[in-house]
This record gives structure tokens, C-alpha cells and sequence, in this order.
């Protein structure tokens, strides 16, 4: 009885585990990319950015991006966004020093309302550009909770600096890197 | 000294305000200092509650955030916060399920509705906002007013795009049941300006 259970358990906490279907054909889907200056907010290294998709609606809305240093900020981004309507959605990160970091993380939600940061809309495969952004804490009272603000940023890298970047990472997506390479080109 | 520490007490309190809704109810029974408002609130294309809403069962109380849209009401005219949920105000909130009729009772004098949220997931904090800025007024005598239907429409990534006032007063005998809809004044919702 007690072994059952304990199976149960377990089936019931692998079960709350999220899990993402793992893309094979990229024939389909396009390239979302962005930049993020988190020199004023509290964390300095981030762990993790995350692209929600809106419309049309599916089970899987999440796409977790894949996240670079770079040029003084975070250059990230996918390869596996469908048509659709798509937004940054939240930024996480630690406040570290070296490869100490504190226990605290810091999510910067851009929320699930309103296009005016990180959102674009797909309707043909290709690359698009979610924005670069400089992140600023807002001062606020001592009992409100922490804000912060999203602004274009000042000094972005190029949208070529952060493509050839990217295409360094999509060698094994030969259909993705040609996508990239045309938007390179198309940018000349 | 002390005038801070009653400062900051007061604070506190105003930060830890719990939402007080208006009383629903199912008949016409207002007080004398009160009306019967009916109604009802939309969202176009409306909130599809297996892919935009996150249900979590260690939440308490959550059933009475999710599916519903808490609209903030007063007899002045002030803009709610957006930024974060302040409960100090939605101390009047006309909470009703989207899309279905409600019948509330509140104080009778002109009530502002100074906007709205909804809860898409509680754990989290996500939530949308919805504009206010609009009145409805009682007439002398009316023991119940119709205010119509508030339609929000949004686009896809859910910023409010339009708002209309609909004139359905079917809606006025779907809440009544049966009984007569003739002591109900249409007092529909108008646009500050």
C-alpha cells in the first residue's frame, strides 16, 4: 500500500513538471530576437526570457529563449515561433558577483496586456526583431511592491550585430540560418 | 512623532484594504438610500478560460477572481491604479461574471465606474485592465435602473480597443425571472466628457 502510494506521489510530481514539445521541422516557424539592458535594475545576470504567444491560442504558449551577453546587455532569442501574435513576456535574473549570486530572483513581467513592448505579429515565416529595450527601476513607496519600466534603448547593438550573432548558433537549422542570412543580406 | 506613526499605520491599513463588493441580489428590495442596478459586462473576443487563465489548487479563493471582472465604482470619478491591484479601490466593486447579467444593489446617487480587472492568473499576478470613465445616473423615484451592456473589445495582445454601451434590456427579465420589469428605469451608461 505504501509502495503505491509513494508511486502515485511520484507520477503526481512528475506530472506538475512542465514539459515542451521538442521541435524537429523549423520549415514553418521564424526567428524572434531582442536585446536587454538590465544595467539599472536590481538583478545584473539573467537566467531566463520568455516569449508568449497569444493568438492563436495553444496549450504550449510559452517559448523559452536562448540568452547571450552581449554588447553590455542580453541579446536573446528563438527559432521556433509559429504564425501568430507573439510578446516578451517576463525576464528572470539574480543579483551576482563572480559566480556568487544571492538566492533572490527577480522577474521582470511585462504583462499580458498591451503591444508596445516585445510584441509581433507572424504571419509569414521569417525573422523579426521583439525590440531593444533598457529596463529601469521606478522608484516607489516603502509599502509598494518593486516597479520597473521598459524604454527603447539608447544604445542597442545593430539589428546585423545581433542576427550574426544569432546565425552562429542556428549552423545546425540550416533552414533557420538561411532565413538569416537573407535578412543579413536584405539589410545591406 | 506620533502624527507619523499614525501615518504609517494608516498606510498599512489602506495598503492591506480587501475588495468589498456590491451586494448581488435577486429581487427588487433596495433600501431607501439605495437602487437595484442591472447590467452586464463583455469582453470581445471573449477570455478563453483553457488557454488564458491558470487555475492553481493551493490558491484560496480563487474562484471568486477568475472568470469575473472587478469594476471599481464611487460617486466620484477616480481612475484606478494599473500598475498593481490596490484593494482601497474597489471598496464599491461591482463584481460580475463576464458576459452574464448581474443585479447588484448601491447607494442611490450618480455612480462613476472607475475601471476594471480581471484575473487571468492569481499565483502569478497576471491580470488585465479595463478603462473606466463613464456614469450611470438614478432617477428620482426609480427603485431599479437597466444601465446596459459594457462591451470591451480587445485586440490580440489584449489591449482594449474599443468601448460601446448596448441598449439589451431582454436582459432585465433574464434576471428577474419572471417577475415585472416594468419598476425598472433604463438609466444607460454614459461617457464622461
Amino acid at each position: 500500500m505504501r509502495k503505491l502510494l509513494m508511486l502515485l506521489l511520484s507520477a503526481a510530481l512528475l506530472a506538475g513538471c512542465g514539459t515542451t514539445t521538442k521541435i524537429t521541422d523549423f520549415t514553418d516557424r521564424s526567428v524572434g530576437y531582442g536585446w536587454l539592458n538590465i544595467q539599472d535594475v536590481e538583478a545584473n545576470r539573467l537566467h531566463d526570457v520568455s516569449i508568449y504567444q497569444f493568438r492563436p491560442h495553444t496549450a504550449e504558449p510559452y517559448y523559452p529563449a536562448a540568452i547571450k551577453e552581449f554588447k553590455g546587455g542580453y541579446l536573446y532569442w528563438t527559432m521556433a515561433l509559429p504564425q501568430g501574435a507573439h510578446k516578451t513576456v517576463s525576464a528572470s535574473g539574480q543579483r551576482c558577483l563572480g559566480f556568487l549570486c544571492s538566492n533572490t530572483t527577480y522577474r521582470y513581467s511585462f504583462g499580458k496586456q498591451g503591444d508596445d513592448v516585445g510584441a509581433v505579429t507572424i504571419r509569414a515565416p521569417g525573422v523579426y526583431h521583439l525590440g531593444s529595450y533598457d529596463l529601469k527601476d521606478v522608484k516607489t513607496g516603502f509599502f509598494e511592491a518593486g516597479k520597473f519600466d521598459a524604454v527603447p534603448a539608447a544604445r542597442p547593438p545593430s539589428r546585423r550585430e545581433m542576427l550574426e550573432e544569432i546565425l552562429k548558433d542556428a549552423q545546425d537549422t540550416p533552414v533557420i540560418a538561411d532565413r538569416i542570412r537573407r535578412e543579413l543580406a536584405s539589410q545591406r | 512623532m506620533k502624527a507619523l506613526l499614525i501615518a504609517a499605520f494608516a498606510l498599512l491599513l489602506q495598503a492591506c484594504a480587501m475588495p468589498q463588493a456590491l451586494p448581488e441580489t435577486t429581487a427588487l428590495d433596495a433600501g431607501a438610500n439605495e437602487v437595484v442596478v442591472i447590467g452586464k459586462i463583455e469582453l470581445v473576443p471573449p477570455l478563453d478560460p483553457k488557454f488564458e487563465q491558470r487555475s492553481h489548487w493551493n490558491v484560496v479563493g480563487e474562484k471568486r477572481l477568475l472568470g469575473r471582472i472587478w469594476m471599481s465604482t464611487g460617486a466620484e470619478y477616480r481612475p484606478i491604479t494599473t500598475s498593481q491591484l490596490e484593494g482601497s479601490e474597489f471598496q464599491r466593486s461591482l463584481e460580475a461574471q463576464w458576459g452574464v447579467p448581474f443585479m447588484v444593489k448601491t447607494a442611490r446617487q450618480r455612480t462613476y465606474l472607475n475601471g476594471g480587472v480581471t484575473h487571468l492568473d492569481v499565483l502569478r499576478q497576471e491580470r488585465l485592465w479595463f478603462p473606466g470613465g463613464l456614469y450611470f445616473d438614478v432617477p428620482a423615484g426609480a427603485r431599479a435602473v437597466y444601465v446596459g451592456t459594457l462591451r470591451y473589445h480587445r485586440n490580440d495582445f489584449n489591449a482594449i480597443t474599443r468601448v460601446e454601451v448596448l441598449d439589451e434590456r431582454r436582459d432585465v427579465a433574464a434576471v428577474l425571472k419572471g417577475a415585472s420589469a416594468a419598476d425598472v428605469r433604463t438609466s444607460l451608461l454614459q461617457r464622461l466628457r
